[in-house]
This record gives C-alpha cells, sequence and structure tokens, in this order.
C-alpha cells in the first residue's frame, strides 16, 4: 500500500515537472495563430498615435492587430524585412515581418493588410511578428 | 574660356564632396540585443526597430528603443521582461542622448574604421543616467554603419529582481548595438 501511494506521489511529481517545464520553455506565440484583436486603417492607427501617445499606447500595445495600408516600401535590413505602410505626413507603419513568406514580392503602392502585435511609436508605429493577411 | 575650365574644376569639388558622409545619417531598422549570462541560465533578445539619428558636423548622436519591440525566445521570459522587470506600460521607451566625445579623431569623408568615445544620457525604466560607451565607426563610400558593446547594471535604473529569480538574472546585461545609417532627406 505504502508503495502505491509512493509511485502516485512520483507520478504526480513527474508529470507535475514535466508541465512546469513545458510552460516555462513555451515559445512565444506565432502571430498566424493568435486571435486578431481589432483591425484598423493605417492611417486611422498613425493618426491615434500621433494626437494621444498615451491613450494609444494603452489601447493597442501588445493587441495583435490587422493594420490594412497602402505599401509605402519594402525595406531588408540582414535577413529582416520590414513593410512601411502609408500613414502620416512625418511617419507611417512600420511592420517587421516574422520571416519573408511573400513580403519579397510586394511593391509599393500595393494594398496590403499586416497582421502582427502593436509595440507603441517611435517615429513610425512599430508592429512586430507581422505576418501578411489573406 | 578659361572661366568654364575653372567653373567645371569647381563643380567636380563640389560634387564629389557630396558623395561623402556629411550631415544628418539616420536609421529606423536599427539593431539592438542584450544578454544575460549566469551559471543557471542565457537569457537573450532582440530588437532589429532601433531608430538612431547620428550628426557628423556637430557628433550628435541620439538612439530610441522601443522595450515592448524586444523579441525573446520564451514567451514567459518576455512577458517577465515587460510586466515585472522593465514594467513597459509606464515606461515604453528607453532613449540614449550623446554626443562622439572624440569627433575631430573621426573622418567622415574618408573611407575607415573609427574608434570613438560617446557620452551622454541613458534612460532606462524612467531612469536617466550619465554613460559613457565605446564605438566604432565604418566610413564606407558616403555610408556610416556604427557599432557598440557595452554593459549597463540592473541595479543602477532601479529593476528590482525577485529572490526567487535573481541567480538567473545577470547583475550587468551586455549590450550590442549595429547601426546601418542612412543619409536623412528632407
Amino acid at each position: 500500500m505504502k508503495q502505491k501511494i509512493l509511485a502516485a506521489i512520483l507520478l504526480v511529481a513527474v508529470i507535475g515537472a514535466y508541465v512546469g517545464y513545458t510552460m516555462y520553455n513555451k515559445p512565444v506565440a506565432a502571430t498566424a495563430d493568435k486571435k486578431t484583436d481589432l483591425q484598423i486603417e493605417a492611417p486611422t492607427l498613425f493618426a491615434e498615435f500621433e494626437q494621444n501617445e498615451e491613450a494609444a499606447n494603452a489601447k493597442y500595445n501588445d493587441k495583435t492587430i490587422e493594420v490594412k495600408g497602402i505599401l509605402k516600401a519594402v525595406e531588408q535590413e540582414g535577413d529582416k524585412i520590414t513593410l512601411q505602410l502609408q500613414a502620416g505626413e512625418m511617419g507611417g507603419i512600420s511592420c517587421e515581418m516574422q520571416d519573408k513568406s511573400g513580403a519579397d514580392a510586394l511593391k509599393p503602392g500595393d494594398t496590403v493588410t499586416v497582421k502582427g502585435v502593436c509595440t507603441g511609436m517611435l517615429m513610425d508605429v512599430v508592429l512586430v511578428r507581422c505576418v501578411l493577411s489573406k | 574660356m578659361k572661366k568654364n575650365w575653372l567653373f567645371l574644376a569647381l563643380f567636380t569639388v563640389l560634387a564629389t564632396a557630396n558623395v561623402f558622409a556629411q550631415g544628418k545619417f539616420f536609421t529606423k531598422n536599427g539593431h539592438i540585443d542584450f544578454f544575460s549570462a549566469t551559471p543557471m541560465e542565457n537569457i537573450s533578445a532582440n530588437n532589429d526597430k532601433v531608430v538612431s539619428i547620428l550628426d557628423t558636423e556637430t557628433g550628435k548622436l541620439d538612439f530610441q528603443v522601443l522595450i515592448k519591440a524586444f523579441e525573446f525566445e520564451k514567451a514567459l521570459m518576455q512577458e517577465h521582461f515587460n510586466e515585472n522587470y522593465m514594467e513597459s506600460d509606464k515606461f515604453p521607451k528607453s532613449t540614449f542622448k550623446g554626443q562622439i566625445v572624440n569627433l575631430s579623431d573621426v573622418n567622415f569623408s574618408k573611407n575607415g574604421t573609427y574608434q570613438v568615445k560617446v557620452s551622454g544620457d541613458l534612460t532606462i525604466h524612467g531612469v536617466t543616467k550619465a554613460v559613457q560607451a565605446p564605438g566604432t565607426i565604418t566610413v564606407k563610400d558616403g555610408t556610416i554603419t556604427a557599432t557598440s558593446k557595452f554593459t549597463v547594471a540592473v541595479a543602477d535604473y532601479n529593476i528590482e529582481i525577485p529572490k526567487l529569480v535573481k541567480d538567473n538574472i545577470a547583475k550587468n546585461i551586455d549590450i550590442n548595438l549595429s547601426m546601418n545609417y542612412q543619409p536623412y532627406k528632407q
């Protein structure tokens, strides 16, 4: 009987350790698998940040958003591709792509919808881990 | 006729001078990473969205980084970094505003690699400190790249690390910067 209890405790401990370890090492979720929190046009998003950065930070940061806009430029730096969407006079929406899939075939002037995680504004509103939405 | 030659010569000199790196340079896709090494574990994160402006005439140097744009391998690390340590909702940006101290050692109109010293104000987690860091500037055919390696002491910026994970996070974090500057067009 004692042995059975010990075995049970051991089993629970092993399962617990395994679950803990897996959770600890869980990778950052791929954007494609995440639910879209909201959809917005590029100029609207930029204008909201330009008018009240603090309020826009609270509203959009860490959210998975889909931004629709006109492509201004495709920038490549090292192995990272960034899509710049037209938005304001001084800045735009800067979307850092998760990988190259489809992004390098795009041309300035194309209308695109990009899904990514909003991180705030420097010169541009910055989205990271972006993927192209169908 | 002689005058024409003079004009042509002057024009050539001016046109050549334009090829060289002068004035303001900037990037929106600069790279920064940090590395925390302890016997328990190594933690690193990358950010490829650094905005930086370099003025070659005055030696002024600015950096801006969004804390939430740092990317980690593990979701839990990224969460703790943002929510517990950097409090990125409260302090969304880190900035550096400074100056190349030995600007006269750099010839922005001549290809070459130059060692520079940079000093200025570094703001992390809402705390501003005067810092100095070494850097390398490379001028090549009118483009400028810059790199720097320095360390930041976590305790200097009022970042509290809970006792439980204190052995997992280094007291001094290694920072790497790498910028490819483009001429700033207005």
